[in-house]
């Protein structure tokens, strides 16, 4: 195939002094730093890239920028492949690239051969379909945001930074610029490119101004909140590897985003060898290519064409012709064709390309009123640049509410409404002038910069510039009409889903829709370019989320090797593993060192508010349904928290420390929301009461020591509390110091054996914990997780752990025994709770359910169905299911539908190894005298 | 037995019985074992506020993301609420308890609850923005300005403090080893 384009031997900016090297289909190419895959493809005469998805079309490069519809390649790296846009990737050393679908297609055979079974191994293994990449986000503030870097947004950016607004400007390209890159005008009486350099040191020099390439803004919602994606070439200079997420918070916005050129639609205009005149522009000024020799026609209906025609030729191209489908063509223009002898043919318009995987020559007729007539005319040509208009950016502007309107002046969506954004300058507003662009950037940047409280700005002089000024007009032109054409003609508006105008009503599909073909308002199509859903949904920082607490003696946990869990935020052990052990071997030793010796629990994670002042007994007495009033000073109790509907909310010990001073304990994370229905409380019904609710669980570090021999273990330690049985009685509270620190001590029994709950201020947790291990470890203590803990609080019959009970049930529905009785004093949820009990039941209970078989573990995914029911008939769910070697059975816990009226009946538990038929019992409690925890 | 000895949750951070400390490309964070904190907790009565203010030696603030004194200094945390973070004195904690017993006030010693974190340098500002979503800028966080926000999601204090590029930042500890790392890996990526 020929080739596209050509290297000029100087210009453009690429660095010819560092070659690269890659490979396309496996075949060696090289190219230069500054180069694009793209470019670096057409310098190799790469002129087809791969075919169609349909139509097995052979496709090329005809854009520059994310503005091409079909040059998406397969990026091969470290045994992963990614697709890619050509156009967007900056060339590096080792880059190996592959069509998507490789041109030409397969024949018959080969499809036939390639549908066989394969051998393993027979293909390159290309594992993932994307590589690892890093990102990071940020925040940033600025009292102007800029999107685009262009000429009008460089013009906002000076103005708004020299008044002295904090700046920020992003643009997509890989340096500032825009239609600069490709412009020959002079400004200030200087080229393009200097003023370009002079613009882009100026706003450096601005302390409060940042540049951002390479970077797209993906969202703008209505309160200014801006999302930017930023590429960050790595060390080796390979793109798509390293990003920056930016959430931007703007005061203002200007939109500079600029517009998109779209393709001249006309019979076969897919053919390779038809680009676009931004393309060509761009790829002749930024890498140095020029179209290959032989003729060269432009093809388009606005003024741009001609300008880039009278240009190229002046570049020395070889320009013959130009058909334009306007019939009145502004008289200077004419009279630049008629200088450089270039043929023009207005009114005209293409009706065939010769040539299916290059161009041999063009068919060219007249345009009348609705349809093709008149002679054939014929020209011989190589390449086709074509331009059928310019479409503003409003992707952008839609996403932030703004609104757009149909402009036959330039046959295009221009702003009509701007939403959030505060302006919208440049061509993006319909005017391709670069005179336009400077003029609106300036009184934009200082509009923008005022609103945002700084004056200046207006004084900064608009540069002067040669280019032509007034708006780019253009010719609404579709399609050409079909009458008189031939049916295979087909005209593509999407060059990548290989849709045509006789496809469908909209102009492409998918991400491609609207992009290049025609015109429509693209509030729901996804941003542009094309984003990771990684950057969509901002999980970009691989970081878990919330973040984990972690608890005062974390670090002696993790040097254990413990298996840790989240619970209520708090990064807890679940078990200590053994040597040796399966997980379930090490929680049944954890359990019966507790039951035999001692055990270390961290319970640190649990909430701990001070609740002080004159009325916090009667405060805690309407909060709590158990009574709390009444606690003696110097002791502690357990208590419940209801919601109004009477459901438990929370639970824990209550210790009152002074007359007019307790420490309540929640469950683990749920301290916060307990201290904020603490205040809302305070600042509502019981308004006017004193009392102070003051957070403290961060501070103090809780431990339990908990067994037979637990006591024994206190003894040793250096400690100024009588901890005998006499002195020390269950639910006391003592404080003094235990080995040199200050602790409060609480004698509780949760899991049914003698315990000792340590408070000490969170420094100290670490030591005390080493210094109990270590101590207690001649006694046969063992560090706690929290599976043994559940269990072993299980087997008392107990299931008010967090996590383990869902927030639906009562006091009632929680006490099989029956022994809760609604206390006489109001309290929150008392109404709730009387009506429940005395109301329709179907409420779930704590049950134990027993299977027929004694040997026989309930299975903890368990699902309670009726004995002769369908596994439709759900009743109820097993939440904890073990064997016990102290109970001397197996436990299980479950709450069913009217449990309690059900005691003695058969039902079966369901789960996906079968079902078992299993009776409902009251939970079985060990040691039903509580004499090992009073002891 | 020798009496056991309180450790900050950084303590594995810290070399040579130096505070923990990030130093890079010109960033210095570095933790502050001295600062002593009390949650400060009124009836909100504007005679109690006065009594403890005078003890306190500042005055209560009550605008939010209000802060007063230098040291001690005291940031407000929600309404009638407070945090004094403070070096020199250590009496001031016994000072303000003695003061606040028999009137609607609570003190507690919350020391061990928080961490201090002190930034500074010029980058300081460059990697703090990498997680947070408060306006940090010295035009609109000047010196002597706090917010309580989040740091890579992480609820924190945030002090704007004397010295410019310097920030202290406050921390529940579960969240100070969290919020550390967070520091050390983003310091990292940091170019001076």
């Amino acid at each position: 195939m020929p080739a596209l384009m050509r290297r000029r031997e100087t210009g453009g900016r690429i660095d010819r002094a560092r070659p690269l090297s890659f490979t396309f289909n496996g075949r060696p190419c090289t190219g230069f730093a500054g180069d694009t895959l793209a470019s670096a493809l057409l310098a190799n005469d790469v002129s087809i890239i791969g075919r169609s998805l349909r139509h097995n079309r052979p496709r090329s490069i005809m854009g520059v920028g994310y503005s091409d519809p079909g040059a998406y390649l397969k990026l091969l790296e470290n045994g992963a492949s990614r697709t890619v846009l050509a156009t967007q990737i900056d060339l590096y050393d080792g880059l190996m690239a592959e069509s998507l679908l490789p041109w030409p297609p397969p024949s018959l055979m080969e499809r036939l051969r390639r549908d066989q079974p394969k051998a393993p191994g027979a293909d390159p293994v290309h594992t993932s379909m994307r590589p690892d990449f890093s990102a990071e986000s940020g925040f940033a503030h600025c009292d102007v945001l800029v999107v685009g870097g262009g000429p009008a947004g460089l013009m906002t950016a000076l103005t708004a930074g020299y008044a002295g607004a904090r700046v920020i400007l992003a643009d997509d390209g890989v340096a500032l610029g825009g239609s600069l890159l490709w412009c020959t005008a002079a400004i200030d009486g200087m080229p393009s490119d200097e003023w370009l350099a002079d613009a882009e040191q100026a706003l450096r020099g601005l302390d409060d101004v940042r540049l951002f390439t390479r970077s797209t803004v993906t969202g703008i919602d209505g309160r200014g909140h801006v999302v930017i994606l930023r590429e960050i070439p790595d060390a080796s200079g390979a793109t798509g590897r390293q990003w920056q997420v930016w959430k931007v918070v703007a005061k203002q916005i200007v939109l500079a985003s600029g517009t998109i050129e779209r393709p001249f639609v006309f019979p076969d205009n897919d053919t390779p060898g038809v680009m676009l005149t931004s393309a060509v522009l761009g790829y002749s000024r930024q890498f140095a290519l020029r179209p290959v020799d032989g003729p060269i026609a432009l093809v388009g209906n606005n003024d741009r064409t001609l300008e880039l025609a009278a240009r190229m030729y002046d570049e020395g191209l070889p320009v013959e012709t130009v058909i334009d489908a306007r019939r009145e063509i502004r008289a200077e223009m004419i009279a630049a064709m008629c200088d450089r002898g270039i043929n023009l043919f207005g009114g005209h318009v293409v009706t065939r390309i010769a040539g299916d995987t290059h161009v041999d020559y063009l068919e060219v007729n007249h345009l009348g009123d609705g349809k093709v007539d008149g002679n054939k005319r014929r020209f011989d040509c190589r390449f086709v640049a074509t331009s059928g208009g310019w479409n503003p950016r409003i992707d952008l502007l839609r996403q932030a509410g703004g609104s757009v309107t149909y402009d036959p002046t330039v046959a295009a969506l221009v702003p009509s409404g701007l939403g959030s954004i505060s302006h919208a300058v440049g061509s993006i507003a319909g005017n391709g002038s670069l005179g336009f662009a400077f003029s609106s950037g300036r009184d934009a940047g200082a509009a923008a910069a005022r609103a945002a409280g700084f004056t200046g700005g207006d004084d900064i002089t608009v540069p002067e510039t040669d280019a032509q000024a007034g708006p780019t007009t253009g010719m609404g032109l579709w399609q050409v009409p079909q009458s008189g054409l031939s049916n295979r003609a087909r005209q593509w508006v999407d060059w990548r889903r290989d849709m045509t105008t006789s496809d469908h009503t909209t102009a492409g599909r998918g991400p491609d829709e609207t992009w290049l073909g025609g015109i429509a308002d693209t509030l729901l199509t996804p941003p542009r370019p094309m984003v990771s859903f990684d950057f969509v949904t901002m999980n970009v920082d691989k970081r878990p989320d919330p973040p984990l607490r972690l608890l005062p003696a974390h670090p002696l946990y993790a040097a254990r090797d413990a298996a840790f869990r989240r619970t209520g935020g708090w990064l807890s052990p679940a078990y200590y593993p053994v040597e040796g052990a399966t997980p379930e071997e090490a929680v049944t030793q954890e359990m019966h060192a507790a039951r035999n010796a001692a055990g270390l629990i961290d319970l640190s994670l649990l909430g701990k508010i001070e609740v002080a002042g004159e009325d916090s007994p009667e405060f805690l007495e309407y909060l709590y349904c158990t009574k709390m009033a009444d606690l003696p000073v110097g002791t502690a109790r357990y208590g419940r928290l209801l919601d109004d509907g009477g459901t438990v909310v929370d639970h824990g010990v209550v210790v009152r420390l002074d007359y007019d001073r307790f420490v309540i304990h929640t469950s683990a994370g749920n301290d916060g929301p307990v201290c904020d229905w603490f205040e809302s409380w305070l600042a509502s019904d019981l308004k006017g009461m004193s009392v102070l609710v003051s957070p403290l669980t961060s501070a103090w570090a809780t431990l339990v020591l908990a067994g037979p021999r637990a006591r024994q273990v206190l003894l040793e330690l250096d400690r100024d509390i009588d901890v005998s049985t006499g002195a020390f009685p269950f639910l006391a509270l003592r404080e003094g110091k235990l080995a040199g620190a200050p602790v409060r001590i609480v004698r509780t029994g949760n899991i049914g054996e003698v315990s000792f709950e340590i408070s000490v201020p969170a420094n100290y947790g670490r030591a005390l914990w080493e210094t109990i291990a270590m101590t207690g470890s001649r006694y046969g203590l063992r560090p706690i997780g929290e599976l043994a803990m559940h269990r072993l609080a299980a087997e008392k019959g107990r299931i008010d752990i967090p996590g383990l009970a869902p927030r639906s049930l009562t006091p009632f529905d929680l006490d099989p025994a029956g022994k809760y009785r609604l206390k006489e004093q109001d309290f929150v949820g008392k109404n709730a709770l009387a009506r429940a009990r005395s109301g329709p039941q179907d409420r779930s209970q704590l049950v134990a359910l027993r299977s027929e078989d004694a040997a026989i573990v309930l299975p903890q995914s368990g699902t309670i169905v009726p004995l002769d029911g369908s596994a439709d008939h759900r009743q109820g769910r097993i939440i904890l299911s073990f064997d016990s070697d102290a109970v001397g059975q197996p436990v299980t816990l479950a709450l069913v539908v009217n449990g309690h009226q059900r005691l003695g009946d058969t039902v079966r538990v369901s789960s996906r190894n079968g079902s078992v038929p299993a009776r409902i019992v009251k939970p079985f409690v060990y040691d039903p005298s509580g004499r090992r925890r009073f002891g | 037995m020798a009496d056991i000895i309180a450790a900050s949750p950084l303590r594995d951070e810290a070399r040579d019985n130096v505070a923990a400390r990030i130093q890079r490309n010109g960033l210095l964070a570095r933790e502050n074992p001295t600062r002593h904190k009390l949650l400060v907790v009124t009836d909100g009565s504007p005679a109690v506020s006065k009594s403890v203010a005078a003890a306190l030696g500042v005055p209560l603030p009550e605008a939010a993301d209000a802060l007063t004194g230098d040291d001690p200094c005291c940031y407000r945390l929600a309404a009638n609420r407070w945090l004094v973070c403070y070096e020199k004195g250590y009496a001031l904690g016994e000072r303000l308890m003695r003061t606040s017993s028999g009137m609607a006030a609570s003190v507690n010693d919350v020391s061990d609850g928080y961490v201090s974190i002190q930034l500074s340098g010029k980058l300081a500002y460059d990697l703090l923005v990498r997680g947070c979503e408060q306006d940090l800028h010295r035009r609109a966080f000047g010196q002597g300005r706090f917010a309580a926000t989040q740091i890579a999601a992480i609820d924190v204090l945030i002090h704007a403090a004397a010295e410019p590029d310097s920030y202290e930042l406050v921390v529940d500890r579960s969240l100070a080893m969290d919020l550390w790392m967070w520091l050390k890996d983003r310091a990292g990526d940091l170019s001076a």
